[in-house]
């Protein structure tokens, strides 16, 4: 993409926008400019990128799965766990250095849930921007003969042509 | 079937056509060695392309069901173009040289190549014998016996004035005929004028040779046993084929990114496993065509090697394995790990 009027105009071929000789004259330069060729082919899988953007439906168990991830991997979330039993008489009478470490730690786990939430966020993006694999038929008569055509280049022709005619009423040509 | 080993320049067709006239004038009596071989087979296309001539081919193979079917395709090659049914190839001077056409508006153009084809005779050993006359017309016989094996690999009947063969014959590896595309009536052979160079035509479905694989494509150098990547290609709808030979028979890989649509797959395949991978197996007159689908990419192998052959080469690329919905939490939450 290194040229942006060949881009535009090329986008412009993708979009039907030229009047007959500029598109004429677009062809040829696709055909005779590999590179071209190479902006072509961006142009047209970025259109059928946004093409294909989805309609998420997110699997039930999503937010389930991601947050499951975020507490495996939080120690400070697991140590305060068990915190089902209620404190001691020793743990309330605690030291002014004792509630400066309960204050520090409050803050890290604060900021742990802060960076898993973030996570989260990013994952749901993720998951709703990413377009979906586009579903793909080969046209598989036609790489056959791509194959013949290839072997046919440096070798005897005549049987490799002949084995396509042969094929010719398949369905796969059809 | 290749049946070239490495012709690539002059000197070496030259070489191939001296050895066929060598042949033609003292005839072979006893099996000689593997460079007689390669020369042989190295000259067919130079024969071709260098004598016009009418005939009829038979093309006979083994379909799905194991049993032979045979067909019968009228051939003119006249003025460096031939012509079979509706399909057509111009054999112009240089590399890149097949156009076909009429129904299948097919253009191949080839710039350039990975690396020279392996010669045959590291997997194969190759014999040179008196054959039989096909079609009227007196033969030598090359015979390919993969290494280790028991039984012959394939057969090629090269007419021993011109170098066009006559005859291939492809065998399992029970000993049964495969494949098999002969002369039945040719024409005398007569020279014709040299091949011009041609230009690349214009073409909506050019294929052209490029020098880069992008992901999530894979184009390893070798692939199964004994498989050399000779050439990358591209068309413009994204498709990459890699060209693949063992310097006896080919394989061509399309790769194209999505997933497969099964449904959408043309009638006549069957379903089937090979090298662990869920495939739609076609059986055609040239071979085999199997399509399958793994990690966002669809592969659609082309070839005429044998099926022991076409699993180990398939092994070489990745099967699908693991859950995309977890790989992708992994993903995101890869940087977060504490």
């Amino acid at each position: 993409m290194s040229d942006p009027i060949a881009e535009d105009l090329i986008s412009a071929y993708v979009d039907d926008e030229l009047d007959a000789p500029t598109r004429a004259a677009v062809e040829r330069a696709i055909d005779d400019t590999p590179a071209l060729a190479g902006v072509l082919l961006e142009v047209v899988e970025a259109r059928e990128a946004v093409r294909l953007l989805p309609m998420v439906d997110l699997p039930n168990d999503a937010l389930r799965a991601v947050m499951a991830h975020v507490a495996a991997a939080d120690p400070i979330a697991e140590a305060a766990a068990p915190t089902t039993t209620a404190p001691s008489a020793q743990t309330a009478a605690s030291s002014p250095v004792d509630e400066v470490a309960r204050s520090r730690r409050r803050r890290v786990r604060a900021q742990r849930w802060l960076a898993g939430a973030a996570a989260a966020v990013i994952l749901l993006v993720v998951l709703v921007a990413t377009p979906q694999p586009r579903q793909v038929t080969p046209t598989v008569g036609r790489l056959v003969d791509n194959h013949a055509a290839r072997v046919s280049d440096d070798t005897d022709p005549t049987s490799q042509l002949a084995t396509l005619a042969a094929a010719a009423p398949m369905a796969l040509f059809r | 079937m290749r049946i070239r080993v490495g012709l690539c320049c002059v000197g070496a067709a030259a070489l191939a056509v001296t050895a066929v006239l060598a042949f033609g004038t003292v005839g072979v009596g006893a099996s000689t060695g593997s460079d007689a071989a390669e020369q042989l087979l190295d000259g067919t296309r130079q024969a071709v392309t260098s004598h016009d001539f009418d005939g009829v081919m038979v093309v006979e193979w083994s379909d799905r069901g194991g049993r032979i079917q045979r067909t019968t395709v009228p051939v003119t090659n006249d003025d460096g173009r031939l012509r079979i049914q509706g399909l057509q190839t111009h054999m112009g001077a240089g590399p890149s040289e097949i156009v076909m056409g009429d129904q299948h508006a097919l253009v191949m153009w080839t710039q350039a190549e990975d690396a020279a084809v392996p010669s045959a005779s590291k997997k194969y050993r190759l014999t040179v014998q008196d054959g039989p006359a096909v079609a009227g017309r007196t033969t030598t016989l090359v015979e390919a016996r993969a290494a280790g094996a028991q039984r012959t690999s394939a057969r090629f009947f090269v007419d021993r004035e011109t170098g066009i063969l006559l005859r291939s014959q492809q065998f399992g590896a029970d000993g049964r005929l495969v494949r098999s595309v002969s002369f039945m009536q040719i024409s005398e052979p007569v020279a014709a004028p040299a091949p011009k160079a041609t230009a690349p035509p214009s073409s909506s479905y050019a294929a052209r040779a490029t020098r880069t694989v992008a992901k999530p494509f894979r184009a390893p150098a070798r692939a199964g046993t004994g498989y050399a990547l000779v050439g990358r290609y591209q068309m413009p709808n994204g498709t990459v084929q890699l060209f693949y030979s063992d310097g006896l028979f080919d394989v061509s890989l399309f790769q194209q990114k999505g997933h497969l649509d099964w449904g959408g797959l043309p009638a006549g395949g069957t379903d089937a496993k090979v090298a662990g991978r869920t495939a739609r197996r076609y059986v055609i007159p040239g071979g085999v065509a199997l399509v399958w689908d793994a990690r966002g990419v669809v592969y659609t192998c082309v070839t005429d090697a044998p099926s022991a052959d076409l699993a180990a080469f398939v092994s070489a690329f990745p099967t699908d394995s693991g859950s995309g919905w977890g790989d992708a939490v992994d993903v995101v939450l890869a940087p977060f790990s504490w």
